[in-house]
């Protein structure tokens, strides 16, 4: 009898023990892969980038040559994560592209549209590897853009709506229809960059999140100039001559610096236009990406000044949350004791390495005298954790701080190289 | 369980593809999915792997009808676009588009109100033949065209009647199926049921003082409602193994 009852009262438990189990492996590893087990995205921005290009401009490449070239720190101090099942399909198409005993990449199906989810991580003076941001990218059949919605179709809606909501727009110039159109002559070439164009202005203008601009097969365009910079700015004169794209460089330059960046997915020395005018791979081809990394560089840390202070915020009140369950008091107590060790530790000047710091303490001067019957014990242990945690978080943002420095840095390397980089309506 | 009813049902050739200048689209659709504008839906969910592997996948058409796809990739050759008098001069390699990438198709045929549980090698020649033919109308004038439909023909792949009850499955926009499992609300309701059915037992047999008695009495247990996983007809992508077809052009 007593079997009887103990399986009654195990079914119901076990259900429920299973569903839970369930629930927390889902919250440890999100369908999205984001953070890795245990790992707090608190207080982490998430950013999504929409490349805005046409069929076969060379979005697929440039973010699997991207993807390639940032996974390990070489040279910087950041480099991206994703779930591993995205690791896979972007090292697929990066291997195949590079095979030179394997065609191209057939081009992606509008059933491919998929997001990917990367982390950039960084490791801190203190050794830690945090990550510091997260960047959906979203990756989509480029016919989207331009072909009229199938009925029954829903794919381009969803595009549009991602679009809307994107936090920068990297619009693709497709280097191949400029190299028909600028060294062969051909009306084809200017016919399809002036309908690349007309697609991505029209969703530009709308926006007002951070936009760059990006030519592809920039390897193809080498014999245009045999300065790079005069070559670019040839491109640049007739990407000026076209009213919609000036229009757009006019209103998005009023705000931040509009970028014209020159990528190559596969470097100088890998393929070659062949007597059909098709893209062959040179047998002995090797592959060596060129500023597929800038883009990235050059809308991140715009997007992150915009959201740093609350960011910040955000971060410390994660902090804070874990001293708070780690202590199981209140969020008032939490935010006296922490408005008690700000004026404490004036000397670790705590407000200025946090920046969002200040309201707490603000907050927390209220409250200073109202945990006058905490034992000498807790608040040692309290000032303890505290000292932790600011320490963490000041090892953190410094961490962060450089990632941005490094993104930075590198599109002014780009701008010192080729200063026509940097777009101007006034000036052209 | 679902009755077995090979050899009955019929299939309705598709073909989704892009062109040398257009992205992908549907450019054979079944006639009925044409008349209700819904061919779309083709376009949105077919992806075919690369190595060939045949795909089943059970969809809810937009207006509700439940549909099984069958298809896998073709890599467009230049023989499958020649006509009667360029074939034998054609190559075998592969078909490009004016980014010089390979052309590759995913074709198939699509059954209403069925499951395919073993796709018939015949079946998918059918359904190539009749969706390159169309192919070849396409790339002739790719702006002006429009869908074609298919009518149905007789399979020979072994089909069962599609469970009539639970929740349609419909992809998701990852390209994967989102399997139709027990609502939470309804788990919540079994849960909860289970719950108390357990605590009144329980409660009867302390009041009647069974609880504690003789270790050796043997009892079957009572069924306990929980919340089933498989109320509704699993949408799966299958693989089936033994259809891999070498790909021309490769």
């Amino acid at each position: 009898m007593l079997l009887i009852l103990l399986l009654l009262l195990a079914v119901p438990v076990l259900v429920w023990a299973l569903r839970s189990r369930r629930r927390a492996r889902a919250s440890n590893h999100p369908a999205d892969g984001r953070p890795a087990q245990g790992e707090s995205m608190a207080g982490i921005p998430r950013f999504t980038v929409v490349a805005l290009g046409t069929r076969g401009s060379g979005k697929t490449m440039l973010l699997s040559s991207m993807y390639h070239q940032l996974q390990t720190p070489t040279d910087r101090s950041f480099f991206l994560t994703a779930p591993y099942e995205q690791v896979m399909l972007l090292n697929q198409w990066f291997t195949k592209a590079a095979d030179t005993d394997q065609d191209w990449p057939s081009g992606t199906s509008v059933a491919e549209t998929r997001s990917f989810t990367f982390t950039v991580r960084t490791r801190t003076a203190a050794g830690r590897v945090v990550p510091v941001m997260g960047l959906d990218y979203l990756e989509y059949a480029g016919g989207l853009l331009t072909d009229s919605q199938e009925p029954g179709s829903t794919r381009q809606a969803d595009l549009l709506r991602q679009v809307a909501q994107a936090h920068a727009l990297i619009g693709i110039i497709d280097g191949h229809w400029l190299r028909r159109w600028l060294m062969e002559g051909d009306p084809r070439g200017r016919m399809r960059l002036q309908q690349s164009l007309t697609s991505m202005i029209s969703l530009m203008l709308m926006a007002t999140c951070p936009v760059s601009f990006v030519i592809t097969k920039w390897d193809l365009l080498r014999d245009l100039e045999v300065d790079e910079n005069a070559r670019l700015h040839q491109v640049r004169k007739r990407l000026m001559s076209n009213p919609g794209f000036r229009d757009l460089v006019r209103v998005h330059s009023t705000d931040r610096v509009i970028r014209l960046i020159p990528v190559s997915a596969v470097g100088p020395d890998f393929a070659e236009l062949d007597a059909e005018g098709e893209i062959s791979k040179l047998p002995d081809g090797q592959l060596e990406p060129i500023g597929v990394d800038i883009p990235l560089s050059a809308v991140v840390p715009d997007i992150f000044a915009q959201v740093e202070q609350a960011m910040e915020r955000e971060h410390l009140e994660a902090a804070l949350d874990q001293i708070r369950a780690g202590t199981r008091i209140g969020p008032t107590a939490a935010t006296a004791e922490l408005g008690e060790y700000v004026s404490r530790r004036a000397t670790r000047a705590l407000t200025t390495l946090i920046p969002g710091a200040g309201f707490l303490g603000d907050a927390a001067l209220a409250f200073f005298d109202s945990d006058s019957s905490a034992s000498i014990d807790r608040r040692f242990d309290l000032n303890e954790r505290l000292d932790r945690t600011a320490d963490e978080v000041q090892d953190f943002q410094q961490a962060r701080r450089r990632v941005l420095r490094d993104l930075q840095s590198r599109v002014d390397v780009l701008e010192g190289r080729l200063p026509t980089s940097r777009l101007s309506a006034a000036e052209d | 369980m679902p009755s077995v009813v090979s050899g009955v049902a019929s299939g309705w050739p598709f073909l989704v593809g892009p062109g040398r200048r257009r992205d992908f689209s549907t450019l054979l659709a079944p006639d009925f999915l044409v008349t209700d504008r819904a061919h779309g839906v083709l376009t949105d969910i077919v992806s075919a792997p690369d190595d060939g592997t045949v795909t089943v996948l059970p969809i809810t058409a937009p207006g509700g009808r439940r549909l099984t796809l069958v298809f896998r990739s073709h890599l467009v050759t230049a023989a499958d676009l020649a006509n009667a008098s360029t074939l034998a001069n054609a190559s075998t390699g592969p078909a490009r588009d004016e980014h010089s990438r390979p052309l590759r198709l995913a074709y198939g045929f699509v059954v209403p109100d069925g499951q395919v549980v073993e796709p018939a090698e015949a079946d998918l020649t059918h359904a190539l033949n009749a969706g390159l033919a169309v192919y070849r109308r396409f790339l002739d004038a790719e702006e002006e065209f429009t869908v074609r439909s298919s009518t149905g023909f007789r399979l020979q792949s072994r089909t069962v009647e599609l469970a009539p009850v639970g929740t349609p499955a419909y992809p998701s926009p990852s390209g994967g199926v989102a399997l139709a499992g027990p609502d939470r609300r309804q788990g919540g309701l079994l849960l909860a049921g289970a719950l108390l059915l357990g605590a009144a037992i329980t409660g009867l047999l302390l009041q009647s003082g069974v609880v504690g008695g003789d270790p050796g009495t043997s009892m079957t247990p009572t069924p306990t409602a929980t919340p089933s996983a498989t109320a509704t007809p699993s949408a799966t992508a299958a693989v089936a193994d033994g259809l891999r077809r070498p790909r021309a052009g490769g």
